[in-house]
C-alpha cells in the first residue's frame, strides 16, 4: 500500500502552496518554480520564486496551461546543472516533456526535485479567461489534450501531490527516497494513501481512454486522405506558433526555417512554370508534414500547439495520433522512462526487416 | 491510363546504390528512366523531409536506396534510414494517404540487376495506382 502525508491548509492550491513555501522556510530548496498568477484572472505562468510569501499563493491546480515547464527547465539547467536543489511543479505532461528533453540531452536532472500531481487538466485558454476558476470543475469543457490524456499522474519524479479521492487539503505521495525524506523533513508522517483515490483515478482513464479513441477515430474519418488534410490545415496562416510553443521542438536551427527553403526570384517563377500554382509565400501542408516527422517520435501530447494556434487547428489532434501510432510501431512511448532511448537515437541491426526490398 | 509515367524520386547512396545504377548502365540492363537519382552520401542523411517535400512537390513515388545492414559505410546510417522510412509511413498510413508511394531498398554496388528490377517493380506499381493526389494545392 503505497504511502503519504496528509496537507490540511485549506483548499487544494493552498495546501500547496503551504507545502512548497515550507520547503523553503526550512531551506530545503533555494527555490522554487511553480505556476503564478501575474494578474489575478489572466492565466499563471511560470515563476521561479525565492520568498515563502510569493510561493504560498502559487497555484498548483490551476486550470490552465499558456506554457511549457518542461521548456522552461531546459533553460534553467541546460548548460549547467543546478547547483543547489530546486523543487520545480510540473504536470504530468511537463514531466514527460522532462523526461524526453533529458534524453536528448536538453536538461540537467542534479538538484531538480521534480513535484508533480494528479491532473484533472486545464482549460482551453479562452475558456479560462471568460471565467478563471482555481480548480478544474467540469470535465466537458477541458482542452483535448486532456479530456483524452491517458497519463494524467505522474510516473517519474519525487513527490505526486493529490486532492483526487481526498476528503480535505491534498495528499503528498512520495515516489523517491529524496521525496520521502523531504516530507519527513516537514515533519509529515506518512500513512496510507486514501482508497478513493485510485478509484477516482481509474474512473478517470476508462473515460479518457474511450474519449481518446472516438476522437482519433473521428479524426481520421474527417481529416483523412488529401481533401481532409487540406481542410484541416486549410486555414493555417504559417506562423509557426504551434512549433514555438512545442517543449520537444527544442532544436536552434530549425529546417523550416532555414535558408533550404528559401528560394531566388526565379526558382519562383520556374515553380510557377512547371507547376502552374504555387502556396505563397510557403506551404503549411508540407511544414505541418515534416514537423510530424520529426516531433511525432517524441510527442508528448500536452496540446500546447492547439493552444497556440490563433486559427484554432486541432494540432494537438493531428500530433497525438499520429504520435501513438509512429511510437507504437517502436514500442515507444514518449516520456515513459528516462531508460528507453528516443526513437531517432537508436538503431537496431534486427528490427523492421520486412521494410526493405 | 496507360500513358501515365510516374515520376520517381531517388535518394540513393553513394557507396551502394548510386553505383548499382551505374552499374546497371554500363551492363545495359534497360530500366525505365523515370527515377530522378539522387545522390546522397549515406541513406542515413535521408531526412523524413526530403521524402515528403518530393512527395508534395508532386513526385508518384520516392525510394531510399543504402547499403544492406552490416554494410553502410557509417555503420548504422542504414538502418537509421529504416526507421525513418517507417515513420514516414506511418504518418501517411495514420492520415490514410498511400504509404506504399514510398520504397526502401537495399542495393549493394554489385547488384545492377537487383536495382533494375527494383526500379521496374516500383515504377509499374506505380503506374497502376495512377497518378499522386498528395501535391494537390485545393479542393
Ligand atoms: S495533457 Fe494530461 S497531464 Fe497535461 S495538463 Fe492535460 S490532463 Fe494534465
Ligand atoms: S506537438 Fe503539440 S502536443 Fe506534441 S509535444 Fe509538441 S506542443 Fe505538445
Ligand atoms: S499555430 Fe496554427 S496557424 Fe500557426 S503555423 Fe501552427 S497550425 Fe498554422
Ligand atoms: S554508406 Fe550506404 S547506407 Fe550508409
Amino acid at each position: 500500500m503505497a504511502k503519504g502525508a496528509w496537507i490540511k491548509k485549506g483548499d487544494p492550491n493552498q495546501s500547496a502552496g503551504w507545502f512548497l513555501a515550507e520547503l523553503r522556510r526550512k531551506d530545503l530548496v533555494k527555490g522554487v518554480m511553480a505556476q503564478k498568477e501575474m494578474y489575478p484572472g489572466q492565466g499563471a505562468w511560470h515563476y521561479l520564486l525565492k520568498e515563502p510569501e510569493d510561493i504560498e499563493n502559487t497555484k498548483v491546480f490551476i486550470p490552465f496551461m499558456g506554457s511549457s515547464g518542461a521548456t522552461a527547465i531546459s533553460k534553467l539547467t541546460k548548460d549547467k546543472p543546478l547547483k543547489d536543489p530546486v523543487a520545480v511543479v510540473l504536470r504530468p505532461c511537463e514531466v514527460r516533456g522532462v523526461v524526453e528533453l533529458t534524453k536528448y540531452k536538453q536538461i540537467q536532472l542534479d538538484n531538480l526535485i521534480i513535484i508533480s500531481f494528479d491532473c484533472v487538466g486545464a482549460y482551453p485558454r479562452r475558456v479560462y479567461l471568460n471565467n478563471p476558476v482555481d480548480l478544474p470543475e467540469d470535465e466537458d469543457k477541458l482542452r483535448g489534450s486532456c479530456r483524452r490524456c491517458k497519463r494524467f499522474t505522474p510516473h517519474f519524479g519525487d513527490i505526486t501531490l493529490t486532492y483526487l479521492g481526498v476528503s480535505e487539503g491534498i495528499f503528498a505521495i512520495p515516489m523517491t527516497e529524496k521525496g520521502e525524506e523531504l516530507l519527513k523533513a516537514l515533519g509529515l508522517e506518512l500513512e496510507d494513501v486514501p482508497e478513493e483515490r485510485e478509484k477516482k483515478l481509474a474512473e478517470m482513464e476508462e473515460k479518457r481512454l474511450a474519449t481518446r479513441e472516438k476522437e482519433f477515430k473521428e479524426f481520421a474519418e474527417e481529416y483523412g486522405g488529401m481533401e481532409g488534410q487540406l481542410k484541416f490545415f486549410g486555414k493555417c496562416i504559417n506562423c509557426k506558433n504551434c512549433m514555438e510553443n512545442c517543449p520537444i521542438c527544442f532544436c536552434k536551427e530549425c529546417f523550416f526555417k532555414s535558408p533550404s527553403l528559401t528560394w531566388d526570384s526565379e526558382v519562383y517563377m520556374d515553380m510557377l512554370d512547371n507547376k502552374g500554382a504555387v502556396r505563397m509565400p510557403e506551404d503549411p501542408i508540407f511544414f505541418q508534414w515534416g514537423r510530424l516527422a520529426h516531433i511525432t517520435p517524441s510527442c508528448i501530447g500536452c496540446g500546447l500547439c492547439t493552444e497556440a494556434c490563433p486559427v484554432d487547428i486541432k494540432v494537438g489532434l493531428i500530433f497525438a495520433y499520429v504520435a501513438e501510432n509512429v511510437q507504437g510501431a517502436f514500442d515507444y512511448e514518449a516520456g515513459r522512462s528516462l531508460d528507453e532511448a528516443p526513437i531517432l537515437m537508436e538503431f537496431r541491426e534486427n528490427e523492421l526487416e520486412d521494410l526493405a526490398l | 491510363m496507360s500513358d501515365f509515367e510516374p515520376k520517381i524520386v531517388g535518394f540513393f547512396c553513394n557507396w551502394c546504390t548510386s553505383s548499382a545504377a551505374d552499374l546497371a548502365g554500363t551492363s545495359r540492363l534497360q530500366y525505365p528512366a523515370n527515377v530522378r537519382p539522387i545522390r546522397v552520401p549515406c541513406s542515413g542523411t535521408v531526412d523524413p523531409v526530403y521524402l515528403l517535400r518530393a512527395l508534395r512537390e508532386g513526385a508518384d513515388g520516392v525510394m531510399v536506396g543504402g547499403c544492406h545492414p552490416g554494410d553502410c559505410h557509417y555503420i548504422t546510417g542504414n538502418l537509421k534510414a529504416r526507421r525513418r522510412v517507417k515513420i514516414v509511413k506511418t504518418i501517411l498510413e495514420s492520415l490514410r494517404l498511400p504509404a506504399d508511394r514510398v520504397l526502401l531498398a537495399w542495393i549493394s554496388g554489385s547488384e545492377g540487376a537487383k536495382f533494375q528490377r527494383v526500379v521496374t517493380e516500383f515504377t509499374n506499381k506505380l503506374k497502376e495506382m495512377g497518378p499522386s493526389d498528395l501535391s494537390k494545392k485545393w479542393k
